[in-house]
């Protein structure tokens, strides 16, 4: 007995003693940095790229590792895991992060400000689309830069189209055209009698419809949330009817049970390939995981909406953790993102739009060699980037993820007939209210930001009512921003 | 002084083996919990006080606690959390009819375990070939068949070894795992359920079609006959053990609205209204406690007014879900026909608002099953002296009566230990199987009071509110806990 | 287990027996039946993961090996032993410590302490989680090893039944021991 506890004992602290030996920082000569991103393959050829980058610029080598320990794929508000090793002080050096998740992390003080250094190091966000600038700035301050940028559009499969049917979605079409095409496709595929196997659309983004609308999540300087407004009900009504009376598109957890794979989406791929899905609404990267399933004939149109035209623009965002011990290294990182190597590789994968806009209208980009049926789509991508591409909407009141719950929470309770649509807006926008309440209250470091913006938005409030125009500092809502600018409500403008 | 001096020595010795224990205990236990309860009464936000803001922490007094019981999610999630459950006795009752049914294989070993590995292995290596070769759908049968041989013989070689092995697998799979396992099952889509169940409903559905009056009078009226047995059961069991003075005022009443409840639900169901439907159920159990306590009691009064209540309780946790499903079955019945117009779709199990609590009761039915509770069995029914058994044969005892008089009451100290740790777990659980499978949804059906700490804590960093509920919890776990060895330890081992 | 002959009455004949293994065959294929779908799928493409069907058309058993590729799963394994390998080292060591002081020896306060251990059984792990996580952060432990190789949640259960077994083992005195705990103090004071 005394003898295997002995044993046992040697032999685990030899094995301790081994795996603390083999840990990279313990066997790389050059510092080891930490990226918390998916380990897939073109994340791997990224970091050659930077390797070589590196030694191009006759920079030190630089062991940068792809850490997706701490990625939980799937869950809406990001991983709990990165924001709970961040605050330790146990964070990646990079760490990606999007437009929602930028916000909850520089709040809890684990970005670092790059604001300075990216004027010096030529990674400023005047290289990015103008239009996503205001996902990497809080505050005038900014905080990363971004791996890749692009729209969420509509994809669709020519030849389940063809096969119905049904002729090509006009180019800025609208909820009603949505809606009889979906209605033609769902009445085609799933004969009465049969349990249904096809839907028209994989997803629809509720953000996008509400601002077809001309609304937004917030009010203009987001101290108010608005999802009880009319419009909102307006378009919880047709989610409901889309899903539930005309069955165009799965539920959330239908689709979630379609996209059975823990790690991703890779069914609903599959499923569009094969016809039971008509249309993805997803980003470009989609193009990469449809390359895999065969050589379809793509096309791209950009979200149905009701008047407004717009798509949900997004970067996917590298930013630095303030407790990095390598500050200069991750640097060179964001850097290298502006390069050409780089945005072209970008640019070719098709893994969304490279950061830097020219690149999107290079060649590389446009005529991908062996992808002949990606090139239209391409354009549509790029072109729909900078033409309606609006940014993420967050109020720095409310942790987007809370309030992403809360709206979410109440639709999927909508739609199982729990509640109304009168009553779900109503209980979403008053359970957001509340958050914003009770955490401008908890924080002190909010109180005068926000009583400079309810004053600001009593002024807004009393110009919109009187009919005048309004100064476009004063509205700090990327959308409702666009949204003024289409309508002429804002004032003159200098020319830029 | 020398008594004294002893006493001492010894506490140092006692204490000198107890000490690393103890340091762990302390660092990791005691003083997590004085920190826990502190935290609970501040506003501590992972978003605001952490290693890069040092704001500084505010007592807040109760205000935590205030905010709870206006909390909806709170009280929802405690509602979920109870629900899930009510398939705790299920559990306990599979993994006892397992231990049972174990104890019953001969052990006897006929064959070494050479023999057996060989044979599993040629099993496997056919099965596999055949796959290799591509069988088309009767492959699956082929598999079956493949498995089944191969179980049955290495149970019949091992002397029900491999049986035990094989219901003890999920347990030592990772939960996460298997509830990965589970989701794919579960998938309306492309998940092998559904995919079996298609197929039976809509044989149904034809069924349906071609005799409606078969469901819409006949499966009412068989499962109120069947409802009707149970309940008559039921009654003149409750007023033999209330004359047998074997039952208090409470266990009767426990009984009664064991049987009230269905009712009520049935008629609120039937679309009465909820006055009616509790008028009705509350009427009809207050007669038959009327009725009853009229009754004489030869053998005089019962030991006290709670006597019997653990044996009603667990008896109600049983024929309570009976008599819903058979209520259910009321209930449908006439409501088929029209369902069947459309064709009977099989549920979206962790889709839907109403199936997706009971799909992840059955996951864990299946995990607890042949879990550490059907070891515990399985040793507690090894310590039953043989003699007893014996002598229930000289007295001619029938299978039901040496269960219920010498198994049962043997079993009562490891059911009631397995009960309360069940208790204790129901009541903190249902986290990692709704993470994995629902992430709380649909509509919030599936988030668990130890989800929402969770989703508190970690997803939106407000730990102080996190901790408030994590202690609203351990109050709740410790009342119950309370209770049960007030009542349930007694009266189980009776 | 022990041997338990006494719960049945008479040896099952063979027919019967038989029939006992056949039942049991079917309740273990319940348990083994999703295990089964598990390694049947896992040979499948990733086109036919959306399809019931039971058989890959091709079983592709290169999936297997692109699981190291895709994770550094060697790396994680490992990290598994040695963890799970020192808490089960450390909690042996330490609970086998405890019991027999527990069990054994005669001292004052001990079954005060002892209860005050039972009673943790019944505190949630996540009244501790969050100031765990807390403390790991203050001592720096948080993403190391050493963070890892702390109590776990079963260590008063493992304690618990190492010590009641210790009792059991102690005999007559034993009954006296148990019966003046609130376990089952009512029904013995009867």
């Amino acid at each position: 007995m005394k003898r295997i506890f002995l044993i046992f004992l040697g032999g685990l602290t030899l094995a301790a003693g081994l795996l603390y030996w083999t840990l990279p920082e313990q066997r790389s000569g050059a510092p080891v940095l930490y990226w918390a991103t998916q380990n897939d393959a073109n994340k791997r050829e990224t970091v050659a790229l930077f390797q070589g980058w590196l030694a191009r610029q006759g920079l030190p080598p630089v062991d940068l590792r792809i850490d997706n320990a701490g990625l939980e794929a799937g869950s809406p508000g990001g991983s709990p895991k990165v924001l709970v090793q961040g605050v330790a002080g146990m964070g990646g050096d990079l760490i990606d992060v999007s437009t929602y998740q930028l916000e909850m992390y520089q709040d809890a003080g684990m970005l670092m400000d790059l604001t300075d250094d990216a004027h010096r190091g030529g990674f400023s966000t005047d290289m990015i689309y103008p239009a996503l600038r205001g996902d990497l700035v809080l505050d005038g301050r900014q905080y990363g830069f971004p791996r890749q940028s692009g729209v969420d559009m509509c994809w669709y499969n020519r030849a389940t189209f063809e096969r119905y049917r049904l002729p090509d979605p006009s180019p800025h079409w609208t909820w009603d055209e949505f809606e009889e095409l979906g209605r033609r496709f769902v009445a085609a595929t799933n004969p009465p009698g049969t349990r249904q196997r096809s839907y028209f659309i994989d997803r629809v983004w509720p953000p996008v419809l509400r601002r077809g609308l001309g609304l937004s999540t917030y009010n203009e300087t987001g101290t108010r949330c608005t999802l009880d407004d009319p419009r909102a009900i307006e378009v919880l009504k047709r989610i409901y009817r889309w899903t539930i009376d005309e069955r165009l598109m799965p539920t959330q957890q239908e689709q979630q049970a379609l996209a059975s794979d823990a790690t991703g989406q890779n069914s609903a791929f599959a499923l569009f390939a094969t016809g039971r899905f008509a249309m993805l609404y997803e980003g470009l990267w989609a193009s990469m995981e449809l390359r895999r399933l065969g050589d379809l004939r793509l096309g791209a149109v950009e979200p149905f909406t009701a008047g407004f035209r717009n798509a949900l623009a997004g970067n996917g965002t590298v930013a630095i953790y303030a407790g990095t011990r390598h500050r200069a290294q991750a640097e060179q990182f964001l850097q290298f993102l502006t390069s050409k190597p780089y945005n072209l590789f970008v640019a070719r994968i098709g893994d969304s739009l490279p950061p830097v806009p020219a690149y999107a209208r290079s060649e590389a980009y446009f005529h991908p060699a062996g992808q002949r049926n990606e090139w239209e789509a391409r354009k549509v991508f790029s072109d729909a980037t900078r033409e309606i591409g609006i940014g993420g909407t967050t109020s720095p009141f409310v942790l987007p993820i809370l309030a992403f719950r809360i709206d979410n929470e109440n639709i999927e309770a909508m739609l199982t007939g729990l509640i109304s649509p009168e009553e779900a807006a109503r209980t979403t926008a008053r359970r957001i209210n509340d958050e914003i309440a009770r955490r401008v209250r908890q924080d002190p470091k909010l109180q005068p930001l926000y009583a400079e913006r309810k004053k600001i938005q009593e002024q807004i409030d009393a110009r919109r009512a009187a009919g005048r125009p309004v100064p476009a500092a004063w509205i700090s809502d990327p959308f409702l921003l666009a949204y003024y600018r289409a309508q002429g409500w804002l004032e003159k403008e200098a020319a830029p | 002084m020398k008594p004294r001096e002893r006493t001492l020595r010894r506490w140092f010795t006692g204490m000198a083996f107890l000490l690393p224990n103890l340091l762990g205990f302390c660092a990791f236990t005691l003083v997590p919990l004085a920190l826990s309860f502190a935290m609970a009464f501040t506003d501590w936000d992972i978003m605001r006080h952490n290693q890069f803001r040092h704001e500084p922490l505010h007592f807040t007094g109760l205000e935590n606690f205030i905010r709870l019981l206006g909390d909806p999610q709170f009280w929802r999630d405690l509602g979920n959390t109870f629900y899930l459950m009510l398939g705790l006795p299920f559990a306990m009752a599979g993994s006892l009819g397992a231990a049972l049914l174990l104890t019953r294989v001969s052990r006897r070993r006929t064959a070494v375990l050479p023999a057996l590995a060989a044979t599993t292995l040629v099993l496997i290596a056919s099965g596999l070939g055949l796959l290799w070769g591509g069988m088309a759908e009767s492959g699956v049968w082929f598999l079956f068949g493949m498995l089944a041989a191969s179980v049955l013989l290495a149970g019949v070689l091992t002397g029900g070894t491999v049986y035990r092995t094989l219901f003890y697998l999920p347990s030592f799979t990772s939960g996460v795992a298997t509830y990965v396992l589970w989701k794919k099952l579960y998938n309306p889509h492309s998940g092998p359920i559904n995919f079996g169940l298609a197929p039976v409903l809509d044989r149904l559905t034809s069924l349906v079609r071609t005799s409606p009056d078969a469901f819409t009078y006949g499966l009412p009226v068989i499962c109120a006959g069947l409802a009707a047995a149970v309940v008559g059961w039921q009654v003149r069991r409750l007023r033999s053990r209330w004359s047998g003075s074997e039952s208090g005022l409470a266990a009767m009443v426990t009984g009664a609205l064991t049987l009230g409840i269905p009712l009520g639900l049935l008629l609120s169901w039937q679309g009465f209204s909820m006055i009616v439907a509790v008028g009705v159920a509350a009427s009809g159990a207050a007669v038959l406690i009327v009725t009853t306590l009229r009754r004489p009691r030869p053998w005089g009064r019962a030991r006290s007014a709670d006597a019997g209540l653990g044996t009603e309780f667990a008896l109600a946790m049983l024929s309570l879900p009976l008599l819903l499903v058979l209520a259910a079955g009321i209930h449908v019945g006439p409501a088929l026909p029209a369902l069947a117009v459309s064709g009977i779709e099989p549920p979206d199990w962790l889709g839907s608002y109403a199936w997706a609590k009971p799909a992840l009761m059955m996951v864990s039915l299946w995990a607890a099953i042949g879990s550490n509770n059907m070891i515990l069995y399985l040793a507690g029914l090894g310590s039953i002296s043989p003699e007893l058994y014996e002598a229930a044969d000289m007295d001619g005892a029938s299978a039901g009566q040496r269960f219920w008089h010498i198994t049962w009451p043997q079993l009562a100290p490891v059911t009631f230990f397995i009960g309360v740790m069940g208790i204790i777990n129901g009541m903190q659980g249902g986290f990692e199987v709704a993470r994995t499978m629902t992430a709380g949804g649909p509509a919030g059906a599936t988030t668990t009071l130890s989800y929402y700490i969770f989703s508190e804590g970690f997803e939106t960093g407000r730990l102080g509110y996190a901790s408030a509920i994590a202690w609203v919890l351990f109050a709740l776990v410790f009342a119950f806990s309370l209770l049960n060895f007030r009542f349930g330890n007694r009266d189980l081992s009776d | 287990m022990t041997e338990t002959k006494g719960i049945s009455s008479k040896p099952p004949g063979p027919a019967r027996g038989l029939g006992l293994h056949g039942l049991m065959t079917l309740l273990s294929l319940g348990m083994v039946v999703p295990f089964a779908w598990m390694v049947l799928t896992s040979l499948k493409s990733l086109a036919e993961v959306g399809d019931p069907a039971w058989l890959p058309k091709q079983a592709l058993w290169g999936n297997y090996p692109e699981v190291f590729s895709v994770i550094p799963f060697l790396r994680f394994m490992a990290n598994s032993v040695v963890i799970a390998g020192w808490v089960t080292l450390l909690q042996v060591f330490t609970s086998a410590l405890a019991a027999f002081s527990f069990a054994r020896l005669q001292w004052p306060g001990r079954d005060r302490v002892f209860f005050l251990y039972l009673g943790t059984m019944m505190l949630p792990g996540l009244v501790m989680l969050i100031p765990n996580f807390q403390l790991m952060v203050r001592f720096g432990l948080v993403d190391s090893y050493l963070g890892l190789v702390r109590r776990p949640p079963s260590m008063p259960l493992a304690r618990f039944c190492c010590g009641s077994s210790c009792w059991a083992s102690r005999g007559p005195s034993t009954r006296r021991r148990r019966s003046t705990g609130p376990v089952s103090g009512r029904s013995s004071g009867r």
